[in-house]
């Protein structure tokens, strides 16, 4: 496999929510255009370290660098300007501002590159007609898309999503998780955390499994076989698969 | 370990699993209390009247100060409006005495009719949470001192002197006060801290922590509440009684005074919010702050103030809850300890006896 | 006074409520700030005024171009650093905070001055008024401070909707998390309102100064109107407030017709209908916290 650089890596990453450990040494290097899948079950640490990577929790140890940049102690403002934008669990769109309000703030402080308001309307075509409706009163799977859009129009370089498939309708979800080839097409690295494992195999180029918090599994998609996933994902010791006669 | 958890809290089977009310080291307190309180008795017979009447004070204030902490560090309420009751039980002792009750005697009285007042205020000042319950509380205090200015039977705004005390020389004066005072102090931290250590106060500790999980629990967060606020109007209107009864004259500016409010914040935050030890500790650094700063009259609030603010923000737990986070000191103790299993047989039950041993084929 | 003219003072007496009241409403719906020292501000800015005003031999009534950005920046550094501060414990300690400097604030104010009240003296700017009819009397200055008020709260909505200083504020008061992730510093945005809350604050406290006296101790009194102005009239927006000082204006007015000692007392009793029947207030977006 040839090594491409690490666009971004965490370095035995430790987060405490006061005295519980939610995220417990945990490494991983992102290559530039990955889609890095990092899965696990409820309270496995995912959405943890996610927040903690783009700098909204403290981590008790360990290091966040982005292209060499040691952004550790940074704050989150700080984190976008360098190119790390985060798609939030439950979306967080700003119910009182109108769709295109919410994208108008995601590029308060964008970087230079191919996302604009405009693109991100050519992206979701039902999106430009609707675009002054406040944000509030769209349906679950509108918002996700706004909110997509959001964090893109700051052009990062890292984009973090957060359970994009919570609470969404299956067909919703596979329409969501079909525009990433064009995202990545467009030079984003991706990273995103999800609960439902068939969806993030299908769509990542390398899956990593917590569980309490620790890796217990890494790997591609074709060298991870459901009985491993299954046994990394739910901690039980699973049997060895019969040897190949 | 499958009993409910409501029947672990019964003391039978508390004590057994090693749950108690006090660490080791509040043993003896009760003793401790009695003394104090049978030797703060005997101050008149010890110090001077200017003395008492200091003490006289200082035990109207902690009076209060305790009833704020009940309401904003036990129930969560913030309120800035309790000098409305202070006011009311102030005049409430007027109008008693004016029809001829004997004023001391008309202290609880004063005190149980404010607490009924309060009932339909709180039906309406609970409708609102947080800082608008705050000031509406203080509109609420406002109105109540301008009905009463309006009121010139009792005094209107110039106020008007309880009567019925005249009898009593100097000397008598100063000891029945101060004993009253002494009485309403022991009674409210006693109240208080019956109240925290009850059921009740279980429920405030739970819906301090998590509302939502109180209440679906099944704590009756609303009651709870109530109760309490009653409580701090009940505590407060006694203090007004106090005031009435040993200052004598009556008026609105001085007894609905905003400053009541911020002397019992001030002092309970400084104290320890959240702590019956804290607005003791409090009350005590005000009066000797304010002893040895008096002759600057506005200078004291300014210092107190500043304190106060600067404890909220850096301090929060105040001078005692600060001191006392890493011991375990408690004067009062209101919470459960969980101590090691006394005895290993209460603990594990006897396994049955052993049935007769069945033959097997 | 005839009835007519009651009303008709009342409502402009509600434009100057609604001026004050819009800076305490700015900081609850931005920050969830309850500015208890909001009527000492007021106060404050008064005597800033009447010490400035001979240093910078600007006529009075021209005072507010110097106290208003001076207040501006004051409330901004006072935002970043105190309240910030307080604010990052949790909600219940900015109450407590903002009651503290309250007292500290007329306390220092009545060492620094005595208790005797002061104004600004803007001449006989004060007298002149036109009578439409010969009941009812419209003074100048009243009606120059309606119009002010009215100004200010469409300013603020237009800089709050078309502005994207504005569009950052609301996203912020929505959600300060969502907001970093945007690469926002709320703590930035946190600043500006409060530097504009202050500004109002301030301009509403040079309008009080003109037509009564202030004085360290009256403070108080003017925050409980603006409070029950933003609530009669709803919390969360803006032109909400404007009816409800003119309501609580009103209600005071008409009390005061009935009997000179019910004017405040009257206000009081309107803003505690409200509270029983409809705690929403009259255009109130959400319930009352």
């Amino acid at each position: 496999m040839s090594a491409a650089p690490a666009l971004l890596e965490v370095d035995r990453l430790t987060v405490h929510h006061g005295q519980l450990c939610a995220v417990r040494e945990v490494s991983l290097s992102v290559r530039t255009g990955e889609t890095f899948a990092i899965i696990g079950a409820n309270g496995a640490g995912k959405s943890t370290l996610l927040r903690t990577i783009v700098g909204l929790h403290r981590a008790t140890s360990g290091r966040v660098v982005l292209d060499g940049e040691d952004l550790t102690h940074a704050r989150p403002d700080a984190r976008l300007k360098a190119g790390i934008a985060l798609v939030p669990e439950g979306r967080r769109l700003f119910p009182s501002l109108t769709v295109e309000e919410n994208l108008l703030v995601g590029a308060y402080r964008a970087r230079r590159g191919p996302f604009d308001v405009a693109r991100v309307y050519e992206l979701f075509e039902w999106m430009a007609a609707r675009r002054r409706q406040r944000a509030a009163q769209l349906s679950g799977g509108e918002q996700q898309a706004v909110a997509i859009g959001r964090a893109l129009v700051a052009n990062p370089r890292v984009l973090l999503l957060d359970e994009l498939s919570l609470g969404l309708a299956p067909v919703v979800v596979q329409r969501i998780y079909a525009l990433l080839p064009e995202l990545t097409a467009a030079g984003v690295t991706v990273l995103l955390v999800e609960q439902d494992v068939g969806q993030a195999v299908r769509v990542a180029t390398r899956v990593q499994c917590l569980l309490e918090g620790s890796t217990t599994l890494t790997g591609t998609p074709a060298e991870l076989t459901r009985p491993r996933i299954e046994a990394a994902y739910f901690g039980v010791a699973h049997e060895q698969e019969p040897e190949p006669r | 370990m499958s009993a409910p958890a409501g029947a672990e809290l019964g003391s039978k089977g508390a004590a057994a699993r090693g749950v108690t009310r006090g660490a080791r080291s509040t043993t003896g307190l009760g003793a401790l209390w009695v003394a104090v309180v049978a030797l703060l008795a005997f101050m008149p017979y010890l110090v001077s009247q200017a003395d008492t009447s200091i003490l006289l004070n200082f035990f109207v204030l902690l009076t209060m100060a305790t009833m704020w902490n009940l309401l904003a560090g036990y129930a969560g309420m913030v309120s800035i409006g309790q000098q409305a009751f202070v006011g009311l039980g102030a005049y409430g002792v007027l109008v008693l005495a004016d029809a001829g009750f004997n004023p001391v005697a008309a202290i609880p009285v004063a005190a149980v009719m404010c607490a009924a007042i309060s009932l339909p205020i709180s039906l309406l000042v609970f409708r609102l949470r947080g800082g608008y319950f705050a000031i509406a509380t203080w509109v609420v205090a406002d109105a109540a001192s301008l009905v009463i200015s309006s009121n010139s039977s009792i005094g209107g705004g110039t106020g008007k002197t309880v009567p019925g005390m005249s009898s009593l020389g100097p000397r008598a004066f100063e000891e029945v006060t101060y004993w009253a005072a002494l009485a309403v102090v022991v009674v409210a931290v006693g109240l208080a801290y019956a109240l925290l250590r009850s059921r009740l106060g279980l429920v405030l500790a739970a819906v301090r922590d998590n509302e939502v999980g109180a209440r679906s629990a099944g704590a009756r967060v609303a009651t709870a509440r109530r109760i309490v606020y009653l409580v701090a109007a009940l505590g407060c209107g006694a203090a007004g009684a106090l005031l009435a009864v040993s200052q004598l004259n009556v008026q609105p500016a001085s007894v609905f005074g905003v400053q009541w409010s911020a002397e019992m914040i001030f002092v309970t935050m400084i104290g320890g919010i959240g702590t019956i030890e804290g607005p003791v500790l409090g009350t005590i650094v005000f009066f000797l702050l304010q002893q040895n700063l008096a002759h600057d009259g506005a200078w004291y609030l300014i210092i107190f103030g500043s304190l106060a603010v600067a404890i909220a923000i850096w301090a929060p737990r105040g001078l005692w809850g600060t001191a006392t986070s890493r011991l375990r000191v408690q004067l009062f103790p209101v919470g459960y300890h969980v101590g090691r299993p006394r005895r290993t047989r209460d603990v594990v039950p006897e396994p049955p006896a052993a049935p007769p041993a069945a033959s097997t084929t | 006074m005839s009835w007519v003219n009651a009303v008709i003072q009342g409502i402009m007496t509600g434009g100057y409520y609604a001026l004050f009241a819009c800076g305490l409403s700015l900081l609850f719906g931005v920050m969830g700030i309850i500015n208890l020292a909001h009527g000492d501000l007021a106060v404050i800015a008064g005597y800033v005024a009447v010490l400035l005003v001979p240093e910078t031999h600007l006529p009075v009534v021209w005072s507010f171009l110097v106290v208003v950005p001076i207040f501006a920046i004051g409330g901004y550094v006072l935002q970043r650093t105190l309240l910030q501060a307080s604010l990052d414990r949790d909600p219940f300690t900015t109450l407590l905070v903002t009651f503290g400097l309250s007292v500290v604030a007329e306390n220092a104010l009545l060492e620094a001055f005595s208790s005797n009240g002061q104004s600004l003296n803007i001449g006989s700017l004060i007298a002149y008024s036109f009578n439409p009819t010969s009941t009812i009397s419209l003074s100048y200055l009243s009606l120059v401070v309606l119009g002010v008020a009215v100004v200010v709260l469409g300013a603020l909505q237009l800089f709050l909707s078309r502005t994207s200083t504005g569009r950052l504020v609301r996203a912020v008061a929505d959600d300060t998390e969502a907001a970093q992730l945007v690469g926002v510093n709320y703590r930035h945005i946190f600043g500006i309102a409060a530097a504009i809350a202050f500004a109002t604050v301030a301009l509403a406290g040079i309008a009080n100064g003109m037509y009564t006296e202030f004085a360290p101790t009256t403070g108080p009194a003017n925050l409980l109107f603006a409070f029950e102005s933003v609530v009669i009239g709803g919390i969360g927006s803006l032109w909400g407030t404007l009816v409800g000082g003119i309501v609580l204006g009103v209600a005071q007015q008409i009390g005061a017709q009935i009997n000179p000692a019910y004017q405040v007392l009257a206000g009081h009793v309107v803003f505690l209908a409200v509270l029983a029947v409809r705690p929403r207030g009259l255009f109130g977006l959400r319930t009352a916290p």
